[in-house]
């Protein structure tokens, strides 16, 4: 390299983005020394100074930049119904199959023998499962609502 | 005025529909096996016939009560008894009054031989009474 630093090369310094021989000069010669810290002065003061934004008008601004997401709180919403739907399924006793005269036979063949009979079948909800739970029973099988 | 008379007159003389009684005797066949327990759905037209009535063999069968006036009833009974009976059983009759032709349709819901073991008898139908 001979001679000074031309305009692009003193500002290449300043930003970093010179080449090792710019930067050696730059670094034993005053004059270009000189020029780089004029550079270095001048961007310093086009820099613009930082805004103090309120955090609400910050806030506002965002919102008009961002799209609203409306679906999010749909989902989160549809998600949480549906988890809880599979609770409750889950949760559920299932069904027993349509009452019919054979569950009444059966309840009252126990009843007669003196064998344990499920406490399913207490229909009354008395307590205890007897004669009358066996007449629920037959009188559910015939109903025709 | 004479007209309307005359119209109101010949309206009194159309014979109303002729109604009949007439009972429907159900059978089960349980094949030689004991019928310890039965249930049974009976259907018919209700615009041409509807049930007025319900006999059993030795206890009157169960059946919603709703069902009367109407054209679908669903019977049912059991015994306990050991040996219940076998074979071609007279299970129930059910009354109907009519008022035109109607087919009867009946299905088996349910049934068991002596303990519990559900079964399939065929079901007969024999319509007596009425023309």
């Amino acid at each position: 390299m001979d001679g000074h630093l031309d305009l692009l090369g003193l500002d290449a310094v300043r930003a970093g983005d010179a080449t090792p021989e710019q930067r050696a000069h730059a670094e034993s010669c005053a004059d270009c020394r000189a020029g780089v810290d004029g550079f270095r002065d001048l961007a310093a003061r086009l820099a613009p100074a930082p805004l103090d934004v309120p955090a609400d008008v910050r806030r506002r601004i965002l919102s008009i930049a961002r799209p609203r997401r409306l679906w999010r709180p749909l989902l989160a919403a549809a998600a949480l119904l549906l988890i809880g739907l599979s609770v409750w399924l889950a949760s559920r006793p299932t069904a027993p199959h349509r009452i019919d005269i054979v569950d009444a036979y059966s309840v009252a063949l126990r009843l007669r023998e003196g064998r344990s009979i499920e406490s399913k079948w207490d229909l009354n909800g008395d307590g205890k499962v007897d004669t009358l739970d066996v007449d629920e029973i037959a009188r559910r099988s015939v109903s025709i609502r | 005025m004479k007209a309307l008379t005359l119209v109101l007159g010949l309206i009194a003389l159309v014979p109303a529909k002729q109604a009949q009684f007439v009972a429907v005797d159900i059978y089960a066949n349980s094949d030689g096996k004991g019928l310890a327990a039965w249930q049974i759905e009976l259907d018919c037209d209700p615009s041409k016939a509807k049930i007025v009535g319900v006999e059993g063999g030795e206890k009157p069968p169960y059946y919603d009560p709703a069902a009367l006036q109407g054209g679908r009833i669903i019977l049912a009974s059991f015994t306990t008894e050991p040996q219940p009976p076998a074979g071609r059983v007279l299970v129930a009759r059910v009354h109907l009054q009519e008022t035109g032709k109607t087919d009867y349709a009946v299905k088996v819901m349910a049934a068991a031989a002596p303990g519990g073991e559900r079964i399939e008898p065929t079901i007969d139908l024999v319509r007596t009474g009425g023309k």
